[in-house]
Parts: C-alpha cells; structure tokens; sequence
C-alpha cells in the first residue's frame, strides 16, 4: 500500500478484469471517450462550471437525485433543471449497485417497468450502460455529478464517465468507513487508486473530470478537524494519480461560525497540502453540504432547516452547495419536494450573494483551531506512513489518530465522541486518540463544561444523543427540557 | 408450550446483541458510548424484542429496528438496514415462538393501541417502536385522509399519487383499509380496542366473549359479585378462563370492584361497550315511545351506566324527532348526576322548548350548570332571557359573567348594551369577562347595524 501513481501496466491488467464485471463494461473504448467528451460544450462540464462560479465567488445549488426507469431519470432532471434553477445536476446511483449487485439490479429495473414507477432507491447506471448514460447527458444542459457510496467503484467510473459524467464522487475513505463494518482500507483506498488514476487518464488526454471526496461522511456530529483531514487525504491520493479539479466537501454542523470557518479554512489547508507535496495546477473548489443529520417532519419546519444550509453556504462562499428537501424525514423526496429544496435555497444565495461575513475575531480563532487541529490529524498520519499518506491512513485509522465518529467500520478506533457546546459548535467531549495539543483539549473541555453548568448536568452520552436529534425536534443543541 | 423466554434466552441473547454491537461492528467505543451501549442500548433492544417475540422475521418489525437504530441510537443511516439484520439474527435463533411475517402486523398493533386513545409516547414505550417512526405513521395516515377527503378514490388511484406511492404498497393499503373500517364499518374502532384488552390479558379469548361479559356487567351493574358472574358464565367448565379474565380485566382498570366487591365497568370500558348496547336499548326506547310509555322510556336511560347513557342521549338525538327527545331527556334532568346534566344542558341548546327549563337553572346553586345554562339560551336566541342574562352579568362566578355576556352578544340583545359597557369599562372586573362584553356589544352592533356612543 503506496501512495505511487499506478504504473500503465497494472492499471491495464487491472483494467481488463473490471471491465468484465458486467457486459456493458464491453462498452468502454477510452480513445471514442476522449473524442466524445471533447466535443461536449463547455456549461456541461462540471469542473468548467465550477471553475467560472469560483471565479465570479458564486455558489452553486446542487439536488440530489435518481431513479430506476431512465426516462422517468430523465424526466427528473429536466425538472429539477427547468422547475428547480438547479445549477448542476446529480445522478444518484441505487443502493444494489453500490453493493455490486448487478444481477438484482437488472431484476429490479424489469420490475420497474412493470410497476410503472422505481423499485430501486437510485439510478443503476452499469446495467443501462453508456450508450443509455450519454442518453441522459445529452438530454439535459447542466453538467451531471455521478453520486453514490460504492466501495468498489472502478466499473461505475468507467461507465459513467465514458457516458458523459463529468464529475464523481467518493472517495477510499469517505465511501467505506461511514459505510462498511468490515472492509479494510488497503483494499478501498486501491480501488479509488483506480478510479482516480481513470480521471487521471482522461486529465492526460485533454478531458476535465472533476472528484469529490464525500465530506460529510457519517453526517453526525463530525467535527471539521476529522472531515477536513479525511478531504485532504483523498485530495492528496487523487492528485497523486493525476486528478486535476478536486472539490473539497464538508457536512454542515449548524453554527454559523464554525461553518463559515470551515469552509474557509479547508481550500487554504488543501491547497497548503497539494504545495506540500508539489501537486501543481489543481482547481480546488468547496463544497457544502446542507445538514445531513435527521430533519423535522413538519415541511415547514424543514424548509427552515435547507434554508440555514442555504445561508452559512452562502456566508461561507462554498462554491458549491449540495441541497436537501422539505422531505428528508419523510421518505425519498418527490422530484416536486426536491425542487422546493433548490428554490428555497436559490432565494437565499441569491440574497445573500452581495453580503459579506466579516472575519471577526471569533471566525479567526475558529479558523485557526480548524487549521491547528487539521494540521495536527495529517501530519501525524503522514509521519505514521513514514511520509506516505496511504500507508500512513491505514496506520493512522489503526492507532485512531484519525478517527470518524459513529462510522460502523471495525477499521475505525471510535473512541472520539463529539458534542455541541452552548453555541451549537461541534465539540470534542472525549478526544480518543487524535493527537491534538493542549491548547485545543483545554479550549474543546472549557466549552463543553460551559454547556454542562448551563444545562446543571454532567455532559454525557446522553447529551450526545440529545444533540443527534435536536434538529430533527426543532432545535440545535439538545438541550434538556 | 411455553413461549415465554427463559432467563437464560435473555442472558444469551443480551449476550449475543453486545457481540454483534462491540466486535463484530464498528461505532462509538469510548467509556460513555460503551456505557451507553451497555446499559441502554442492548437492555432496550432486549426488550423490543422480548415483548416482540413473534414478529423476529417480520419484514416491518426489522424496518422497525432500522429506525429504532437511526432514530433513537444514532447509528447513520447508511448501515442501519444491515446491522439490523445482524441484532435480529441471534434473537431469532434463540426464540421459538411461532412467527408473523404479514408486514402489516405491527402497524396493526399501532394503531390498535392508537385508536384506543393511548399517547404516541405511550405507544412507544409499550411497543418499544421510536416515537419517530409512530408520528410518521400517524402523519402518513393524516395526508391519505386528506387526499381521499370527501371523495371515493380507490386504492390504486391513492397508489399513482406520487407522495402516497412513497409510503410503500403494503402500508398504503393497510392504512387506506384502516381508514375506511373507522370510517365506514360499524363498531371496528371498539372491536380494535376489545381485542386490544384480550391482547393485554394475554388470555385464549375472544371479542364476543368479552362483550357478553361486559353487557353482563353492564346489566346488573353493582349487583354481582365475581363468583355470581363466573357462575352465570357456565361455572366451573370455563369458570378458571373467566375468573382470570375477571382479575386480568380489574387489574386493566377495566372492571372496577366497589367496597361490597360487586362489579361496575369502569369509564373506559362502559364507553366501548356502548356502541354494542346502543342498537338494543335503542330498540327498546323506540318500543316505550311508540305506546308513549314515556316512564319505562325514562326508565330504560335512568338504568344505564353514565358513559352509556351519554351515548345514549345522543342516540335519541339522531333517532328521535326533537319533540319526543325532549319529552324523555328533560324527565332525567336531576336525576342521574351533575355530569350528565352538564351534558343534557348542552343537548337542550338545540331545543327551543328547552327555554324554560333552561331559565329555571339560572336559580341553580352549581354555577357550572347557571353558565352551561346561558350558554345554551344563547344559542337558542330567545330574547326573552335577556333580562336574566342582564342580571347574570352580575354574579359573583366569573365564568357565569363570560357566558352571559357571550349569550348576550350572541342573541344581539340591544336592551342589554348599557349594561354590557358598563362591565366593559368596570377596572375591577376580571380582564376575560371585560372582553367578553366588548365582543359582545361589537356583535351586537354588527347585527343591528348601529353604533354606540360610549363604546371605546
């Protein structure tokens, strides 16, 4: 386990036995690809969009979004682009082909067809193919995401990307350790060696691909020194396989403050990280993900919950925002109830466009603890590696020096726990291992024991819990009623 | 055979949910999540699944789990479906108790429980099923009403509403039908209720059984005793069934024992059995009045148990001709107890030849039954109460003042506009009555169309 860009011959070899996977893979041919995608117009290339709204400090509103039968997908998209406004396009993949299952997957869309409406939780983009994926680009004018969870993703690059996909997401660590109980990293971080080698190519061949590490990874109570290191880690893999437009995510925790801090601090650490290690001529873009936490029921009160997303996104100037829906609780959200989450998030980007969050000192003093805190994580797993980020984050996870809280993954320590202070912000209530300075404990402890004396209780599990659900019950901080 | 689970299925089991939840999963392991693991998390799924024993490879009881684990105990929703499946298996090797697989069994449960009035929180902690999943259920429920509102839509029309489809074609048609039963089908919500008593028994016996007990009950209500009602049920051959239905029924709270250890139905009780006795007495009073036996009439409600009777009342309501109500319900007035005349005070409200009766309560000492009173002659409009009502805006009970003067404005009494402004602008009345009297007198005057000088 090396953090080496693959050499040609194994990244064939390899190549070959992933194609086979499932006939459509028959389908790729890199050099019909390269053409194809060079002569797609320049507003559906994902990283070209991106590029134009960071320089013009725009933020761009992106759904979520996918299902079995590929002209209801279609439809969908079409109305998540006319009716919603949204600026970019996903396709969500289904669960069975995250799992590799493509034989059920099959069995699924024939369902589909018979019921008349989707029987799988997503688009299964390896059974359609590429032929039926570039059905899809070429029906709509925004640039397409693939989104998904899938550990072993390497067909699902293929196919997607030579169907016209622009950008993909995930990453070795952020799609397994918050995802699988029992998959080891080595075998993750290579497949997505994979992946990201095939963008690589693409980058050599004059095509633009953009990658996203999944940032909001469990989506429960991370605190931004683990999201952020877990990023930039997979920024650093990428790169080194010759990525070139990598978006930074982060899942939103819900005080303005530490948002807006993080968002602003991750593209100065990743681009303190790509310099690092000499990673020239990478866009970095940000991205920020509404809440992903467990919603209110009550569509009202929901939209209250996307519309705050809407705003710290808006304040934290992410170039891109990943919006929710007034159904979150509910079930899948209708394409209608997604396309109510990006109107209510549009007015608010668009109100908030011209409004600066000034750098107070409290904003600074958050952006540094971040920044400290980050440096902290990535530098002790690279010193793990012996200089080496791969073989260093699977020591690191080893030794819980970087550590996700609530992952199910038995290759995650779960030994931190996080908690809300007073304010909202996401605090350290036992730090496990993570190798953070005395400064940042004594700051994490103050906080939290702040929240204890105002509530009269001793911080607890309990309270981590309460915090879990607060929003989904109308608040923040789960406080005691 | 027993299906009970022995202490040592418990141990094993809890056991084997700590080995699925700290080694073969990942998640949270510092000492307060282990603590939590340990002393919350697993005595309550142990629980859960206890009380759930025949529903282990139900496909909604495992959707259950799923919530219970994102909703209660914080695990992210992207690994609830399988480590659900992980915490069912070991329980479902331990227990032995047949199984129910129809989907649409806990949903029954639910809503048995539901219908029967118990709390959403109540629910939850007897199902052990996150309160979440409930509201969810009960909100599902709400938006089906709402579509199907005032309409005939079928349940495959229901099934091409985008937002109904998401809930899934089994929980569609279960609630559509549930819908329809409490809608439509005579006696299904106490029926739901009755089996949800058996249930709670625990006890091999069936919703007729019970209703003829509690008829039998109902009938000679404070005359018998246990042994005298086991006895009536055939003594000993079924008598051991029935005396523990009896205690079973005692301990619910469901049959009460007086001091003299006869037995009365309870509130609760007396209210579901109703429905079943309403067709019988009902047929009975048709029967008294059809020979104007308006004393056996009479003497059919005064033998009712109060929560009977109440149903009963609006039973004549709907079945009698308004005339002939009055005639029997005025006979009763006093005679049973100060509830039930509270009750028959509102019922007199839609009966103009209530007037008098109603101006004879203003002289009642109960002060609850001279405001149920102005409220009812203010909705029959009789002007000939105003003089009264007037004088009532001067007794000494707050909320007799706030019914006068509400009746006052509502039968648009302009006679009594003096007095109602005087109390508007009395600084030492209390602030309710005060606004009272002004609604009053602004109603007053958008009737009559004129306006009043020394109104502010």
């Amino acid at each position: 386990m090396r953090n080496k860009r693959l050499e040609v011959d194994e990244f064939n070899a390899q190549r070959q036995e992933v194609l086979k996977q499932w006939p459509t893979g028959e389908g790729v041919n890199l050099e019909e690809v390269f053409t194809y995608h060079k002569t797609m117009p320049r507003e559906k290339v994902f990283a070209e969009v991106l590029a134009k709204a960071k320089a013009e400090g725009r933020t761009l509103a992106q759904p979520r979004a996918g299902v079995a039968l590929i002209n209801d997908h279609i439809e969908m998209l079409k109305y998540l682009q006319d009716e919603g406004g949204a600026d970019l396009l996903p396709t969500t993949i289904d669960s069975l082909t995250r799992q590799n299952r493509y034989q059920e997957a099959e069995k699924a869309i024939e369902e589909s067809k018979i019921a008349g409406h989707s029987m799988l939780t997503g688009f299964p983009a390896i059974n359609y193919g590429v032929v039926a994926c570039r059905k899809v680009i070429e029906s709509v004018n925004l640039p397409c995401q693939v989104r998904h969870s899938t550990l072993d993703a390497r067909l699902l690059v293929e196919i997607t990307l030579a169907g016209g996909f622009t950008d993909f997401e995930g990453g070795g660590i952020s799609y397994n350790i918050p995802y699988a109980k029992n998959v080891s990293l080595e075998e993750t971080i290579s497949n997505w060696q994979y992946v990201d080698r095939l963008v690589g190519l693409y980058e050599e061949h004059g095509v633009r691909i953009n990658r996203e590490p999944f940032g909001p990874l469990t989506g429960t109570l991370v605190p931004p020194c683990i999201s952020h290191s877990v990023v930039i880690i997979e920024a650093l893999l990428a790169a080194e396989q010759g990525v070139r437009n990598i978006s930074l995510g982060y899942g939103q925790c819900g005080n303005l403050i530490q948002d807006i801090a993080a968002v602003r601090s991750l593209i100065e650490l990743g681009e303190e990280y790509l310099a690092l290690f000499n990673y020239k001529g990478i866009m970095l873009t940000s991205v920020f993900h509404q809440w992903m936490g467990g919603f209110p029921q009550d569509e009202s009160q929901a939209f209250g919950v996307v519309s705050w997303g809407a705003a710290t996104a808006a304040f934290a100037k992410a170039n891109k925002v990943i919006v929710k829906t007034p159904h979150e609780a509910i079930g899948i959200p209708t394409k209608e109830a997604n396309a109510a989450g990006i109107k209510a998030t549009k007015q608010v980007l668009s109100m908030l466009q011209d409004q600066i969050f000034p750098d107070t000192p409290e904003l600074l003093r958050e952006k540094d603890l971040i920044k400290l805190e980050t440096r902290a994580i990535v530098n002790k797993v690279l010193e793990l590696g012996d200089g080496d980020i791969a073989l260093g984050t699977v020591r690191g996870f080893k030794a819980g020096v970087i550590d996700i809280p609530f992952a199910p993954s038995r290759f995650n320590a779960g030994k931190i726990l996080p908690v809300r202070d007073s304010y909202g912000a996401v605090r350290l209530l036992d730090h496990g291992n993570l190798p953070l300075g005395k400064e940042s404990l004594d700051f994490h402890r103050e906080r939290i024991a702040e929240r204890g004396k105002a509530e009269g209780r001793e911080p607890s599990f309990q309270m981590v819990v309460d915090d879990i659900y607060a929003i989904g019950k109308g608040r923040l901080v789960g406080r005691p009623r | 055979m027993n299906w009970d689970w022995t202490k040592n299925d418990l141990t094993s089991l809890k056991e084997s949910l700590a080995a699925v939840l700290l080694e073969e999963w990942g998640g949270p392991r510092s000492p307060l999540a282990l603590k939590y693991i340990n002393e919350t998390i697993i005595p309550d799924l142990v629980s859960c699944f206890s009380n759930n024993a025949d529903l282990l490879t139900n496909p909604t009881f495992a959707e259950i789990i799923q919530w219970k684990l994102k909703n209660q105990f914080a695990n992210p929703s992207a690994v609830v479906v399988d480590l659900a499946k992980d915490l069912l298996k070991p329980a479902q090797k331990i227990i032995n108790r047949p199984q129910i697989t129809d989907p649409k069994e806990p949903w029954r449960r639910i809503f048995r429980l539901w219908i029967g009035d118990e709390s959403l929180p109540n629910i939850a902690e007897r199902t052990g099923y996150p309160l979440d999943y409930l509201d969810l259920l009960v909100l599902r429920l709400k938006k089906l009403k709402a579509y199907t509102a005032n309409t005939r839509i079928s349940l495959l029309e229901c099934q091409q509403h985008t937002e109904l489809r998401e809930f899934g074609f089994e929980q569609l048609s279960f609630l559509y039908q549930f819908q329809t039963a409490v809608a439509g089908e005579p006696l299904y919500k106490e029926r739901l209720i009755l089996e949800q008593v058996i249930w709670d028994l625990g006890m091999p016996f069936q919703v007729q059984d019970l209703v003829t007990l509690l008829e039998m009950i109902h009938t000679h209500e404070g005359d018998l005793d246990e042994d005298s009602l086991i006895e009536a049920f055939g003594g000993d051959q079924r008598g051991n069934l029935y005396s523990c239905v009896i205690d079973g029924l005692i301990s619910l709270h469901y049959i009460l024992k007086n001091k003299a250890g006869k037995l009365t139905l309870s509130e609760k009780s007396a209210q579901t059995i109703a429905g079943y006795l309403l067709p019988k007495l009902g047929e009975q009073l048709k029967r008294a009045i059809s020979i104007h036996d308006f004393e056996s009439a009479k003497g059919i409600l005064l033998g009712q148990n109060e929560a009977v009777l109440i149903r009963l009342i609006d039973w004549t309501l709907r079945e009698l001709n308004q005339e002939q109500a009055y005639k029997i319900l005025s006979g009763i007035y006093k005679l049973v107890s100060r509830r039930v005349d509270l009750y028959l005070l509102k019922v007199f409200a839609d009966m103009p030849m209530a007037f008098d009766q109603l101006m004879k309560c203003f002289a009642d000492n109960d002060s609850l039954i001279r405001a149920r009173a102005c409220e009812a002659l203010g909705h029959i409009g009789n002007k000939a109460a105003v003089f009264s009502l007037v004088q009532l805006l001067r007794d000494p009970v707050v909320g007799v003042k706030e019914m006068a003067a509400q009746a006052l404005g509502n039968m648009g009494a302009v006679p009594a506009v003096k007095e109602l402004l005087r109390v508007a602008e009395d600084y030492g009345e209390s602030i309710t009555v005060r606004e009272r009297a002004r609604v009053a007198v602004r109603k007053i005057e958008s009737r009559s169309g004129e306006g009043f000088p020394n109104e502010k």
